[in-house]
């Protein structure tokens, strides 16, 4: 049996167990290191992640293996790719913050990436008072230093 | 999930991937994100902000317009400075930069470095109440200073060796090359010398070919060689860095170029002798060693109008603005001179591409 056919259990912070390929658990670079480590153990708990999002993220990674392995017509695949991650990433707020945190956690690049954008490209566009209403942030400004704020025309924003 | 304290930059997100979501927003939106709240007005202008955003932000090219306003100085008199706009590729209006340091120069060379540092060398300040006759006088400069985008600031650098004013000037392989230019009372140099942004030091140049009488037209970077062109002469001096040495092209055209740019290895410039009634831009190619014109639309202030590169295309700015025009030249049917929005609010404009 090869390597790569091997499974490994992911047991999430319900204890519920998802079996994927080493491959797929190897996207998940903390397991990598693991696995590098000597972890020989078949399954791995991922504690801090619940099992929904544990399941976005093995769906990620599975679809993003899956790519990786086809050869030739590359510029097509990378068209899918690009457009999985598209619908993968429109989410609710919500979950899109469980995304990047796992992602975080868990050390899967390109998922993290892909969330991070997201958040960005959310915010640019708004104004300020959008933003905070989106992402339930307090405006700490006196009225006074508002003003002041708004009519700065620097545009580095460097000290 | 872990809990996120009520001081934290997005609630719900820890601030480690928080700073990472809010590097990739575009900094035309900077002002706009710097009202949310104060945390992330602090965030955006820390230094470990420009660290985070080296290492995962985008790298976004900037058109920086170097130009000159006046403004009252005590109430009393107006006083000309020399500041920067910058602009985006989607042409926002990004704000302003600060105003060079030292007094006023004319017929200075502006350069840019490693990709996102303007420098500006030499020309000339003018000199007043001078004790004889009072009369205004000129005085060159050999001083240079570098603006950088990540503190938002001018330092001063090493002074050439040679003040001069009105030279020819070029970044090659990294390296700023100034080419003669004239002195303080109008001498025509024939020194040269070359920057170099490591050491911080100004070297000057050996063996560089006597031109007499030769004034600035253009000088440019082409297949890692210096190319050196004066108005009012065919020849080109031509400068290989790797060997060290120069050699002479006959261009067979006498120019007498005001304004010029380079935009993907062409350089197109404004020239004196062209006909006021029928305004065109020159093109010479390089690689060819060939000579070309495009028309320009004929409008109060086509004339004497600055030449630049923007978004990989060719940008007319007006001197005083007039129209500011833009067309995409290297496919020539395909694109005709279009209006753009962008309003640079000085004089004189000279502009520079950065990548920050």
């Amino acid at each position: 049996m090869s390597e790569s056919n091997k499974k490994i259990s992911l047991i999430s912070s319900e204890g519920e167990a998802f079996e994927v390929s080493e491959a797929v658990a190897r996207e998940f670079e903390i397991v990598a290191h693991m696995l590098e480590d000597g972890c020989s153990g078949s399954s791995i708990p991922i504690t801090t992640v619940d099992s929904n999002i544990l399941g976005k993220v093995i769906e990620y990674c599975t679809k993003h293996v899956e790519v990786g392995n086809v050869e030739g017509n590359s510029e097509k695949a990378e068209k899918d790719l690009e457009e999985f991650d598209k619908r993968f990433i429109a989410v609710e707020m919500n979950t899109l913050f469980s995304l990047i945190l796992a992602a975080n956690y868990l050390n899967v690049k390109g998922l993290l990436n892909i969330g991070c954008q997201k958040v960005a490209d959310t915010i640019k566009d708004m104004k300020p008072e959008e933003v905070r209403s989106i992402f339930n942030i307090e405006n700490d400004y006196t009225p006074a230093e508002e003003e002041v704020v708004r009519k700065e025309n620097e545009w580095a924003f460097q000290p | 999930m872990e809990s996120s304290s009520p001081s934290s930059l997005i609630p719900g997100l820890t601030d480690d991937v928080a700073e990472l979501c809010l590097s990739r927003i575009p900094r035309c939106d900077f002002r706009i994100i710097s009202q949310v709240c104060r945390r992330w007005r602090t965030f955006l202008k820390s230094k470990h902000f420009s660290a985070v955003r080296k290492l995962t932000g985008p790298v976004e090219e900037f058109m920086c317009v170097l130009m000159k306003s006046k403004s009252p100085e005590d109430g009393s008199r107006w006083v000309e400075y020399l500041y920067g706009e910058v602009f985006d590729a989607s042409g926002n209006n990004l704000g302003q930069i600060p105003s060079v340091p030292g007094p006023l120069k004319s017929q200075f060379g502006v350069a840019v470095l490693g990709g996102g540092k303007i420098v500006l060398v030499g020309g000339y300040a003018e000199v007043e109440g001078f004790p004889i006759d009072g009369t205004t006088r000129i005085s060159a400069s050999a001083d240079a200073y570098e603006f950088d985008p990540a503190t938002n600031s001018w330092r001063k650098l090493a002074g050439m060796n040679v003040p001069r004013r009105e030279f020819a000037f070029a970044v090659v392989g990294g390296l700023l090359y100034v080419i003669r230019g004239f002195s303080s009372d109008g001498e025509c140099l024939q020194s040269s010398e070359v920057y170099d942004p490591e050491t911080n030091q100004w070297s000057l140049m050996d063996d560089c070919p006597d031109r007499p009488d030769f004034h600035r037209a253009f000088a440019f970077s082409f297949k890692s060689k210096l190319f050196v062109v004066g108005n009012e002469s065919r020849f080109i001096d031509i400068y290989d860095p790797r060997t060290e040495t120069w050699e002479e092209l006959d261009s067979g055209q006498s120019l007498s170029v005001y304004s010029y740019t380079v935009v993907r290895n062409k350089v197109y410039f404004f020239d004196h002798n062209s006909d006021y009634n029928k305004p065109e831009l020159g093109v010479f190619d390089p690689e060819e060693n060939s000579w070309s014109s495009v028309s320009v639309p004929r409008s109060p202030g086509a004339y004497w109008c600055k030449v630049g590169e923007w978004n990989n295309k060719v940008i007319l700015v007006s001197p005083l603005g007039g129209r500011t025009l833009i067309r995409d030249l290297d496919k020539e049917n395909a694109s005709k001179w279009r209006d753009t929005h962008i309003k640079p609010s000085g004089s004189n404009p000279t502009i520079v591409l950065i990548n920050f």
